[in-house]
């Protein structure tokens, strides 16, 4: 099968229940993967795009915030919709300050938990997007040159050529070509357009750090 | 003899003969001859006596020396005679010498041979004659005393020689006869006692002629009369010691002799005594007086031995007891003639007696008191102190007994048993610290008060106890206080409403024992009603603990079925709207909502029955099950899945008779006591194995074994007891219950260290009645 379809994962030790909200997830037209065990979700196939997933905390060997935590260390990015028999505050915080989106008690009602599916499903989506935009931008990063990124840096600030020019210790003619091959290797038309790149892609405007220099 | 006869003489004479028993007899006869008319001897009369017993005597006579004596005595005084008449008769003075002169030499042959130093002196002091026994006696001989007149004064003892000297200045004239004892030195050197008799012989004329004078060496009567003497004193002596006396009665003269001893027995002297048997049953008390009279009444009549212990009453009304022994003894008539027999003194003795019976009483009592107040159940305590109390009361003979305890600032003594004889106040008043502040002084410092007679033993400034227990009624009181830590915490009091009571010091001191009896067993209730409710207390906190995590596992149980059905039950309605629904899919789902459900509701049917769990439930249930119930909620622990838990359980066991949820609550304490020691082992080494196994006929075995870090064995044993804990955050309950719950149910829980690492707690449970094979 070809076709790329919204997949919903769920990791959790009860086979009944396991099996139930796979039949639930199904009749909302999601797809649906289990698993009996976090081993045995991290070794499985994971396809499917947009993709969550519902992870049971207290399970036998690897629990749910321990999967987690091994996800982000390999890279998988996934939304987690957490569900618990019987969660506690520190529990819940610390499986939301670690991303999840949403804590559920079992048991879930269908629309709290299509609702949580929708949400995380989106945010799926959206960090699919920002992930992508983010290596878009660091692919443009990567192809400045040093004394580029140099210049990228002090313009973003809104200083002018002559002051980057005095900065740097080169001319304002120089200035002005890094300027130009910058805004060209960034693919931007504006200042203003550069910097909303600049800060999406992380790079501070720099300007606590000129004070301080 | 037949030539006298037939001259018409009467013959006299003695035969030696022999009896028909070959004895021989002496007999003497005198046989006369009768003549007829004529003038003819027609028969003769013999009159025949046996003189085989004057023969004997005269022979034993001669042989004895007092016999010999009196002979002498008499001889004399036939000598005497003789010369008186013969001077009478005889006028010539040559006759009468040669008269005197023959019966001198008489006198002397005798005299040579009687066994007594005899004397004879002339009127000059000199000795006209000494008799050969002086050598036997002072060990000179005559010739000496003959020769030289002043030694018989100079063997005289020189302290009896004043009195001798006396004697010769009287009776040694020609006063009469005289008589005098005194010692000699013998000759060889030996002290002897000479019994000393003279006499004046006086001539036909009244001339002083000297004096005969006669000495008998005594020395061995005075001995024996000495050592008579002294046994006489050692036996008065003896008696003394003994208050023993002698007595004998006299019955045909009624006279009735006591030794000195029985005097001082009855506290009378012989002028204030009778001396006989009525005297003696007027001292005897009234009230044994019919016994006394029985008793001698027997003796004299049937001979019964006479052994009585009886009262007496002395002159100054002193009651004595005295114990008397007695035998009659009876003339050939069978007539009592005597009745001999001791006294003694035995008051002394029945009052050591009685006291050591009382004592040995109070002994009982107490070892009874003890045995009473072990083991029995808290809730007779009560009832057992104040049954003790009537016993203590019953056996002391006062009418009220009562414990007390202080309230802890002292102002007050509240009874808490008391025993009263009925129509007696059963308590004392408990504002005792305030009424008698004396008495109260004392107690709180740990004296003993005793108060034998009230008003006599408190001291004048003890005014206000006075007035208190001037109200009370009382006679006699004792406060025994009772420490308790070193502090005095109760007190027994005992109350004497009519008489006064005395309390012996050594009563008292003992009477401390009985308190204590009773403060332990009061105490020993009370730690164990406050222990009990402490017990109780923890086993509900324990419960709650547990509960509270079971609640938890609980939960997730019900939570699991509960998530499923509800996800079921959508994803079918969601299939039905979604039209056309696979019916197969369906049936799975409505199978698994019914599945669920058991599920769920056998879980909230397993929490119902634990936390509705107070009154406790023995029923036939199967081990196996109750581990694999625990074994299902402990999976969910959060250290419960980080562990290998293997199970050995043995097919087929026998049901054990228990509580379901108190075994559920054990298994699920030693699982996590398991689960916490493996806490900190290598993943892979956390490894709790249970087991379930038959150990006899009669139980099943329990294993819970870890591979923690174990214990060490000096803290083995302690690890059960209340509040030891080895855990940081533990309370030290756990094992406790556990030991309580398993030793209720009838099995043993203990606990010992692998060979290699951690520890196995086991227990054992009864088979259910019924399974045993």
């Amino acid at each position: 099968m070809t076709e790329v379809k919204a997949t919903v994962f769920v990791v959790d030790d009860d086979a009944m229940l396991r099996k139930a909200l796979q039949r639930l997830i199904r009749s909302a037209g999601y797809a649906s993967d289990i698993y009996a065990t976090a081993q045995a979700f991290l070794n499985g196939e994971k396809a499917g795009s947009p993709r969550c997933l519902i992870l049971d905390v207290q399970m036998p060997g690897l629990s749910g915030l321990d999967l987690q935590r091994e996800m982000l260390d390999r890279d998988l990015f996934m939304p987690v919709i957490f569900l618990t028999g019987h969660g506690t505050v520190p529990m819940s915080v610390r499986a939301m300050k670690s991303g999840a989106v949403d804590f559920l008690t079992k048991p879930v009602d269908e629309k709290r938990l299509f609702f949580s599916i929708e949400a995380a499903l989106q945010k799926d989506v959206q960090e699919r997007a920002e992930r992508a935009r983010r290596e878009d931008i660091q692919r443009r990063l990567d192809a400045l040159t040093q004394r580029e990124y140099e210049v990228l840096v002090l313009v973003i600030t809104g200083m002018l050529n002559k002051q980057i020019a005095a900065k740097i210790g080169t001319n304002e003619k120089t200035v002005k070509v890094h300027r130009a091959r910058v805004m060209r290797k960034m693919e931007v038309g504006s200042l203003a357009e550069l910097v909303r790149l600049a800060e999406h892609a992380g790079i501070s405007s720099g300007r606590e750090g000129s004070e301080s220099e | 003899m037949w030539k006298s006869l037939n001259q018409g003489e009467i013959w006299r004479g003695e035969f030696h003969n022999l009896k028909k028993s070959g004895e021989p007899y002496w007999e003497s006869a005198s046989i006369s001859p009768v003549v007829d008319t004529q003038g003819i001897i027609t028969h003769y009369v013999a009159v025949k006596e046996d003189i085989t017993r004057r023969k004997k005597d005269e022979q034993e006579l001669r042989q004895m020396h007092e016999e010999l004596e009196s002979r002498v005595a008499e001889k004399t005084k036939e000598l005497s005679d003789t010369i008186g008449q013969l001077r009478r008769e005889i006028e010539e003075r040559e006759q009468i010498q040669a008269r005197l002169q023959e019966a001198e030499i008489n006198y002397r042959t005798v005299a040579d041979f009687t066994y007594d130093w005899e004397v004879w002196s002339n009127p000059d002091g000199t000795f006209h004659y000494v008799s050969p026994s002086c050598l036997r006696i002072t060990g000179y001989p005559a010739v000496d005393f003959l020769q030289d007149p002043g030694l018989l004064s100079r063997i005289v003892e020189p302290d009896e020689r004043k009195a001798w000297e006396e004697h010769c200045r009287k009776n040694h004239g020609e006063r009469g006869p005289g008589e005098v004892q005194f010692r000699i030195k013998a000759r060889g050197g030996e002290v002897r006692w000479i019994e000393h008799a003279c006499q004046p012989v006086h001539g036909e004329g009244g001339e002083f002629l000297g004096i005969r004078a006669s000495n008998r060496d005594i020395t061995e009567r005075k001995q024996a009369g000495e050592a008579l003497q002294r046994s006489e004193s050692s036996l008065a002596e003896a008696q003394r010691i003994a208050q023993l006396g002698n007595w004998d009665w006299n019955i045909r003269a009624n006279s009735l002799y006591w030794s000195d001893e029985i005097y001082r027995i009855f506290g009378l002297s012989p002028q204030e005594f009778g001396a006989t048997y009525d005297a003696f049953l007027r001292t005897v008390h009234p009230e044994d007086l019919e016994l006394v009279k029985e008793a001698v009444k027997r003796a004299l009549r049937a001979n019964e031995p006479y052994s009585i212990d009886h009262r007496i009453v002395l002159p100054d009304g002193t009651i004595r007891i005295v114990h008397e022994q007695a035998e009659v003894l009876f003339d050939a008539s069978r007539q009592a003639v005597r009745m001999v027999g001791t006294v003694q003194d035995i008051t002394e003795r029945i009052q050591i007696e009685r006291e050591r019976e009382e004592r040995l009483r109070f002994e009982r009592l107490l070892s009874d008191l003890s045995a009473m107040f072990v083991n029995i159940p808290v809730k007779q305590v009560d009832k057992q102190i104040e049954q003790g109390l009537k016993m203590a009361g019953e056996f002391l003979g006062v009418d009220r007994v009562t414990l007390s305890e202080f309230t802890h600032d002292m102002s007050e003594l509240k009874p808490i048993s008391s025993f009263a004889f009925p129509g007696f106040k059963p308590y004392l008043s408990s504002d005792l610290p305030q009424s008698a502040p004396w008495v109260t002084a004392r107690i709180i410092s740990g004296e003993e008060v005793v108060l034998n007679r009230i008003f006599d033993d408190l001291p004048p400034e003890a005014t206000k106890d006075r007035v208190f227990f001037q109200g009370s009624g009382l006679s006699s009181i004792a406060f025994i206080p009772i420490l308790e830590e070193g502090r005095v915490e109760f007190a027994v009091s005992l109350s004497s409403f009519q008489t006064e009571r005395h309390w012996p010091d050594e009563l008292v001191s003992r009477l401390r024992l009985l308190g204590e009896i009773f403060t332990n067993a009061l105490l020993r209730k009370r730690a164990t009603v406050k222990a009990r409710a402490l017990g109780e207390e923890l086993a509900h906190v324990t419960r709650i603990t547990t509960l509270g995590e079971l609640a938890g596992a609980l939960a997730h149980e019900i939570n699991q079925p509960l998530a499923a059905i509800l996800s079921n039950a959508q994803a079918a309605r969601r299939f039905l709207a979604a039209g056309d629904p696979d019916m197969e899919e369906l049936a799975d789902i409505v199978k698994d909502i019914a599945e669920d459900t058991e599920r769920a509701s056998s879980v909230i049917k397993n929490l119902r029955s634990m936390m509705k769990k107070e009154e406790r439930d023995f029923l036939p249930l199967s081990i196996q099950e109750v581990v694999h119930e625990v074994i299902s909620l402990v999976k969910r622990d959060p250290l419960g899945h980080q562990m290998d838990i293997l199970l050995r359980l043995e097919h087929d066991l026998p049901p054990v008779l228990g509580d379901r949820v108190q075994l559920q609550q054990v298994l699920m304490n030693l699982i996590r006591n398991g689960f916490d020691a493996m806490m900190y082992q290598k993943e892979g080494a956390r490894e709790l194995v249970i087991r379930s196994q038959r150990q006899d006929e009669r139980y099943l075995r329990v294993e819970v074994q870890d591979a923690g870090i174990g214990i060490k064995e000096s803290r083995l044993n302690r690890i059960f007891d209340p509040f030891y804990t080895t855990k940081p955050e533990g309370m030290g309950i756990g094992l406790s219950v556990n030991r309580t719950i398993i030793e209720a149910h009838g099995g043993r829980l203990w606990a010992q260290n692998n060979p290699e690492y951690g520890m196995t707690f086991s227990f054992t449970l009864p088979v259910a009645e019924g399974d045993h094979q």
